[in-house]
């Protein structure tokens, strides 16, 4: 009996971590994205300075997203991503930097959709 | 290097508390369930110490999930006799009074070396001195000699009239009653009433209640 209760209990502390583990993620990918748009929109604007700025505060919400979703994403498809990220600030002032930015913001979402529970996933 | 030492030793030691949280049974012999378990639980367990680029997640949340699945599986067997045999099959009797039943053999997929093996594992080479061999649910086969090819014990000399063969049936089985192995030792109702009164207890309260040939039988009383 002992041993039911804590099976139930561990099986059940998974399912709610999971669900919460899934909703930060969701969360911290939205961060992300507001964080890539106000980049953009800066860039469009050109108002370089603050785009740098905004780019500096992106870098380091991704080192923590980097750290937190590490644990749950196969590390491979991350550094797609992160190697996209530490390209931007070199690709400022050049063409590429918007697609730059919207290959990154497709990865996070692709890399969000990977964990998500859809049925074509689990089948 | 570090990395997959480290991991190594969380997985160990995970699968060390699996192996525990599953039970004493898993270290004896495996019901299919449990084979499936320690197999799937086996593999597991390599890929994260192997690919660090996995996250060593992904080893311990099914690891434990499936241990807890087979725990919750056993309870549930426990109370169900349905489910269990669902779940891990039943004994199938295989020779009766010396005759193998070919039937039986053939539905196990089980082959005449196979039986003679196992046989001759317990002493016996002649299956006309059997009289009775079951394949247990963990593919294991149990063989109740003949009497009169038994080794001699004190309780044989003693009860050396006695004219039943054939092994005790379970009656009751934790407050089931078993209609068919009444009717196999031609018992009745009236029989099992009398018992139960005797004994001042209802069938559900019974654990186990067996019986011989011979009316000669064995009452346990539920504890819990």
């Amino acid at each position: 009996m002992k041993r039911l209760i804590i099976s139930v209990l561990i099986l059940a502390t998974i399912v709610v971590t999971s669900i919460v583990t899934l909703s930060v993620f969701d969360s911290k990918n939205e961060q992300l994205i507001s964080y890539i748009e106000r980049t953009e929109e800066l860039y469009k604007q050109n108002k370089t300075d603050l785009a740098e700025e905004e780019l500096t505060r992106l870098n380091r919400f991704w080192s923590d997203y980097y750290n937190l979703v590490s644990y749950i994403v196969q590390s491979t498809k991350l550094e797609e991503v992160a190697q996209s990220v530490s390209k931007l600030k070199a690709l400022m002032g050049k063409d590429e930097f918007l697609s730059e930015c919207e290959s990154i913001k497709y990865g996070i979402r692709l890399i969000y959709d990977s964990e998500f529970p859809y049925l074509h996933s689990i089948l | 290097m570090l990395i997959i030492f480290l991991r190594a030793l969380i997985l160990y030691v995970l699968v060390i508390f699996s192996v525990r949280l599953m039970g004493k049974r898993q270290i004896g012999e495996l019901q299919p369930s449990e084979l499936v378990i320690t197999i799937l639980v086996s593999n597991i367990a390599t890929l994260p110490i192997e690919d660090i680029n996995l996250p060593i997640l992904t080893g311990i949340i099914p690891i434990i999930s499936l241990v807890c699945f087979d725990v919750i599986m056993s309870a549930v067997t426990l109370k169900s006799k349905k489910v269990r045999k669902i779940v891990s099959g039943s004994p199938r009797i295989i020779v009766i009074n010396g005759t193998i039943d070919q039937r039986a053999m053939k539905q196990l997929r089980y082959s005449l070396d196979d039986l003679m093996e196992s046989l001759r594992e317990q002493g016996i080479f002649d299956v006309t001195e059997v009289q009775y061999a079951i394949v247990e649910t963990t593919g294991k086969v149990s063989v109740l000699q003949k009497k009169d090819y038994q080794p001699l014990t004190l309780d044989i000399t003693e009860n050396k009239n006695s004219a039943s063969q054939n092994p005790p049936q379970v009656i009751i089985d934790d407050g089931v009653i078993i209609k068919k192995a009444l009717n196999v030792l031609n018992l009745n109702d009236k029989w099992l009433n009398g018992i139960l009164n005797k004994n001042k207890v209802k069938a559900k309260d019974v654990f186990l209640l067996s019986s011989d040939e011979d009316k000669n039988y064995t009452l346990i009383k539920k504890e819990y």
